[in-house]
């Protein structure tokens, strides 16, 4: 089996992501505008919202992959939906750790019961469990078909927390969320912009790992 | 056939009585232990009687469900539902019917003494709490019915049901306290019924997931 | 008719089964030996849709049994290692049970006659987790029997049965050979299987290292083969 970046696309396009991220946190500090009443606190937003539309696009992607794993029970299919199971929760530790970090200066508390910050914890406990289910579910050749499973009920369910915490408690409601399609040009370029330079970095690290998930997977080694 | 299979359920259960035991003497205990520990006012008890309340069923039923599902291991009995020609989704509701009956079985004795030692006094309206109670039983149940067929072939499955069982069932505790809630405090139906709108999404999204998937949880 | 096709399987990334294929036809009676640990079970309980395979399709009167309608499988028995019945319920339910979800509904008289003709008549309405083994083993008899099925998987025939038992076994065996059922048993006991059985399948390293119709082999050649 060949290194991941012996493969010149995989050196080129990883070269492209290290210097297009590297580039947008400059630019995030350095060319978007001041908002008057958060100061350097609105920058994370630039990072948190990127990160966790990706985090919900692997969850979302482990979903198809499990979907297409029980239907025709090919491995590469079960290697996405693990490899894109821990992408996304990686991303959304970072979702969970730089909400808070907002929340402090801007709420005044580290953590608000607010329902997208909330479905993501609830999300995040999902696939702690998903990952216990992976270790102690047996031998693997079952897991695979269990943690499709869990990846397409986790998903489905995302709606459900979505709303059932949007209505839970209504004072979080007043928190002030100015939606993106509101915001001045100067936020909301620079803002897509890292949006798709945090897919880039999201898709090429799933490259990766499935690449290192096919390596280290015992059945290609016969 | 789905007959067939809740009436083995019941008639197991009749037999041995271990999984509305296990769940009412839980339930018990624990309204003894939330006795103690919140011995405060009667005004306290009554804000969190509704979330005390299905805390109490839903640990419960994670109890229940684990046992339902190691009485199917025993003897290695499961094979014989699996191998006759029933549709996996057939044994899947079956399962699920079977444990809510069990588990409203349960909360027939936990009930009375949840109100009396909470010093409660309750609406009169009961017929609306009881839809409640089952529509909030079947989510429970068909949600905890898929989660022990990933989980029961697993080590620590007794640890992996809980885990996995109580994030995704959290949308429906939410509607659930919520619908306790309006009903106890009198709030008006209007108010509080997209609540119960809530928990029968819960319960149609997930019997019809269950019955759909469970075919690819049952076999090793 | 079943036909087996590229049939393989792992348990912890070790293959157990590797592209087995093979055929049974109505009126065949296959012995299925081999060492501990080689498959026996695991195949068996592939046939009868509990265990999943990794790949290969088990075709069952021209229907894939993991993608068709699960009445498809209708005509299947397994009778696995383990009791396959509950513990705590009774012999004459457990019995109702397991028909009732084959899809026959028996009158009580004809399960009680059943348990009778096995050796059964005490203890009919006692759990069996009383039993002992002989009278488990016992009890998927008189389930065979209640049953119209037309092809059964058979694992390890006559375990825990003593000579009463053993030879009212043999006698149901003969009844239903006769009767131009198929029949796949696994067996250690390579004589009976091969007097009785008219093929045997010796598996060995995850596939067939024996498909032969049974009076075409000698006894010593399986025997130095499982040594």
């Amino acid at each position: 089996m060949q290194r991941f970046f012996s493969y010149k696309i995989n050196f080129l396009s990883g070269a492209v992501v290290l210097v297009a991220m590297v580039w947008n946190i400059y630019n995030i500090f350095t060319n978007t505008p001041m908002v008057p009443d958060q100061h350097w606190a609105q920058k994370i937003f630039y990072i948190h919202v990127p990160v966790a539309w990706t985090g919900f696009l692997s969850y979302f992607i482990v979903m198809l992959a499990g979907i297409l794993y029980l239907i025709n029970k090919e491995q590469k299919w079960d290697r996405l939906g693990l490899a894109a199971a821990e992408i996304g929760t990686l991303f959304v530790t970072l979702v969970l750790i730089t909400g808070p970090i907002w929340a402090k200066p801007i709420w005044g508390t580290w953590w608000t019961w607010e329902p997208r910050l909330t479905t993501t914890l609830i999300l995040f406990l999902i696939y702690v469990g998903y990952f216990m289910l992976r270790s102690f579910g047996g031998h693997p050749e079952r897991t695979s078909r269990y943690a499709a499973v869990l990846g397409i009920i986790a998903f489905i369910d995302v709606p459900i927390i979505f709303y059932s915490v949007r209505f839970w408690e209504e004072q979080f409601q007043s928190h002030p969320q100015v939606e993106i399609t509101q915001q001045i040009p100067d936020i909301v370029i620079p803002f897509l912009v890292s949006l798709i330079i945090f897919t880039m970095l999201f898709s090429f690290m799933l490259r990766f790992r499935m690449h290192v998930l096919k390596i280290i997977d015992p059945r290609n080694r016969l | 056939m789905f007959w067939s299979l809740v009436r083995k359920d019941l008639l197991l259960e009749l037999r041995t009585k271990e999984i509305t035991i296990s769940m009412l003497a839980f339930g018990l205990a624990t309204i003894l232990i939330y006795a103690l520990a919140f011995s405060v006012s009667p005004a306290m008890y009554r804000s969190f009687a509704p979330g005390l309340f299905w805390v109490i069923i839903l640990f419960a039923s994670a109890l229940g469900l684990h046992r339902m599902f190691v009485l199917e291991k025993e003897f290695d009995a499961f094979s014989l539902s699996i191998s006759a020609p029933v549709d996996r989704g057939i044994i899947f509701l079956a399962k699920w019917i079977s444990g809510t009956i069990l588990l409203i079985i349960s909360e027939i004795v936990i009930i009375p003494p949840f109100v009396v030692f909470m010093g409660l006094s309750l609406p009169n309206n009961w017929l609306i709490m009881i839809m409640i109670i089952i529509i909030g039983n079947l989510g429970i149940m068909a949600i905890g019915s898929l989660v022990s067929g990933l989980a029961m072939r697993a080590k620590m499955s007794e640890i992996l049901l809980p885990i996995l069982l109580f994030p995704l069932v959290s949308p429906l505790l939410i509607g659930s306290v919520k619908a306790t809630n309006g009903w106890f405090q009198g709030i008006p139906f209007m108010n509080w019924q997209f609540w119960v709108l809530l928990m029968i999404t819960f319960v149609v999204v997930f019997a019809l997931l269950g019955y759909t998937i469970f075919d690819h949880i049952t076999e090793e | 008719m079943l036909s087996v096709a590229n049939i393989s399987k792992s348990f912890y990334h070790n293959p157990v089964l590797k592209n087995l294929s093979f055929r049974v036809d109505d009126g065949d009676v296959i012995a299925l030996t081999g060492k501990n640990g080689v498959g026996k079970s695991t195949l068996l309980r592939i046939l009868a849709r509990i265990s999943h395979p990794d790949g290969g399709t088990v075709i069952y009167n021209g229907v894939d049994i993991f993608k068709g309608q699960a009445s498809a499988r209708s005509g299947i028995l397994y009778l696995g290692h383990e009791p396959g019945l509950y513990p705590s319920l009774s012999a004459i339910e457990n019995i109702e049970f397991a028909c009732r979800i084959h899809g026959n509904y028996p009158i009580e008289e004809n399960i009680i006659t059943a348990l009778k003709n096995i050796g059964l008549s005490k203890q009919i309405k006692d759990p069996i987790k009383i039993y002992s083994k002989g009278m488990l083993q016992r009890l998927k008899y008189a389930l065979a029997n209640l049953l119209p099925w037309s092809m059964l998987f058979f694992d390890e025939p006559f375990s825990g049965l003593d000579i009463e038992g053993r030879n009212l076994a043999l006698g149901y065996l003969n009844a239903w050979k006769a009767n131009d059922r198929a029949m796949i048993f696994v067996t250690h006991d390579v004589e009976w299987g091969l007097s009785f059985c008219n093929r045997l399948l010796l598996l060995e390293a995850g596939s067939f290292k024996i498909d032969q119709n049974a009076d075409s082999i000698d006894v010593k050649t399986i025997m130095s083969g499982l040594q």
